[in-house]
């Protein structure tokens, strides 16, 4: 006897799994009525359908027993999720690497820019050094005057205040001539220091470069060569060879 | 068996009652192992993972974000753990040269059927144990497998197709 019919398979299976519904289900039947093969297929599914439910019967017996086996090994351990606590349980592994994966990124990309050497900006440069030494020298500015004004107060002298206001003033004119010509030439210095670093960079890029153009120059000469060794050898073995004519 | 909740259950666990875990297991146990039974197609293997999934469910508990969702969460944790043990088992064999012989054959039991069904491919193994072995219940095998019922339908029809197909076989061989 032949096999089932190729296109009722499906249907047959569906049947056996309660999957039709009336309509489909007659239509089996009614197939099933004139086709004695697709009979016997389906014969054999249904007794493979219970088999499968007799086999998990069978598994189910031993389920208790089972489940005593795991709470009997649970009574070893630790209450509940103490055994290694998670400081953010509300996120899954893959959250928390992702986390510290942006958060190393984020501390190095910061630290990369910080630490990274940045162009020399002479202006700015200029500018900050200003800033800096104003910015030291004003708080000792300050306390002098203050200290001189409040001595004037305590004498209750006008005069001598007038007079300290001129000391005052002449001593700032002094102190900001000070100050500009500390500056410059700190400034001068820092920016001596910087030119000869640049210097030095710029002699050691020569000479690598030079290096590079000696070494880029000694493989042309050896190329030279081994090109003339190899045109004489050819040359030598092109007289060896006796000269044939076609015929 | 306790009438409360998952998520009463999984709370009192989180608060330190063992007790509650054990109704946990009662309530999953099945689900769990069928799930193990139907990846890695045999009972002595599904028993140790079922044991591991749900000793790894009680350390974890703290880490189920929705409580309500005990159930999904195991069966999730059951699956993942079979997985990797089939894979374990494969590179084994594959070190060692050989299968792991067949168990003893018992009186009145279908063994030629069981065989049949350790050896389909998991995909269809383990919709076709969770159906037949647990209820036959179509709905519920595409909850815990989290695919649509049709799809489940689909695994069952290639799967005793090819249980027929390979018990033919196996009869006009013999």
């Amino acid at each position: 006897m032949s096999g089932p019919c190729e296109a009722m398979q499906e249907r047959i299976a569906d049947y056996v799994l309660g999957a039709l519904d009336e309509r489909e289900a007659e239509g089996v039947q009614s197939h099933l009525g004139a086709c004695e093969a697709c009979q016997k297929y389906l014969r054999t599914l249904t007794e493979h359908s219970e088999g499968l439910a007799a086999l998990g019967q069978h598994i189910q017996m031993d389920m208790r027993a089972r489940e005593d086996k795991v709470i009997e090994a649970l009574e070893t351990m630790a209450p509940g999720g103490s055994q290694r606590s998670c400081a953010l349980p509300w996120m899954g592994r893959l959250l928390r690497m992702a986390v510290a994966t942006v958060l190393v990124l984020g501390v190095g990309i910061t630290i990369g820019r910080v630490t990274a050497p940045e162009p020399i900006d002479v202006d700015q440069l200029r500018a900050d050094l200003e800033r800096s030494v104003a910015a030291s020298l004003r708080p000792a500015v300050e306390e002098r005057v203050d200290a001189r004004l409040e001595a004037a107060l305590t004498d209750g002298q006008a005069d001598l205040s007038a007079t300290l206001t001129a000391e005052v003033r002449e001593e700032l004119k002094v102190f900001g001539a000070q100050l500009m010509a500390g500056s410059e030439a700190m400034m001068d210095r820092r920016l001596d220091d910087f030119l000869e670093l640049i210097e030095a960079a710029r002699l050691k890029d020569r000479q690598r470069v030079a290096q590079a153009f000696e070494q880029i120059e000694l493989n042309r000469m050896r190329d030279v060569r081994q090109l003339g060794l190899g045109l004489r050898t050819l040359a030598v073995q092109t007289n060896d060879e006796p000269t044939t004519m076609p015929n | 068996m306790d009438q409360r909740s998952d998520t009463e259950l999984v709370r009192a666990v989180r608060a330190g009652d063992r007790s509650a875990y054990a109704d946990l297991v009662r309530r999953h146990y099945k689900g769990v192992f069928l799930v193990c039974l139907g990846v890695l197609g045999n009972t002595h293997d599904a028993e140790d993972v079922a044991q591991e999934t749900m000793i790894r469910g009680y350390e974890k508990i703290r880490q189920l974000r929705d409580a309500g969702q005990f159930g999904h969460w195991i069966v999730r944790i059951a699956r993942n753990l079979s997985i990797n043990f089939v894979r374990r088992r494969a590179a084994a064999e594959r070190a060692v040269g050989s299968r792991p012989e067949a168990p003893a054959r018992r009186e009145g039991h279908n063994d030629e059927l069981e065989e049949a069904v350790a050896r389909l491919p998991h995909d269809l193994r383990l919709p076709l144990v969770m159906y037949y072995y647990d209820g036959r219940s179509v709905k519920t095998v595409a909850e815990r497998l989290e695919i649509s019922t049709s799809g489940v339908y689909g695994k069952l029809r290639a799967a005793l197709r090819e249980l027929h197909d390979a018990l033919t076989a196996r009869g006009d061989a013999e």
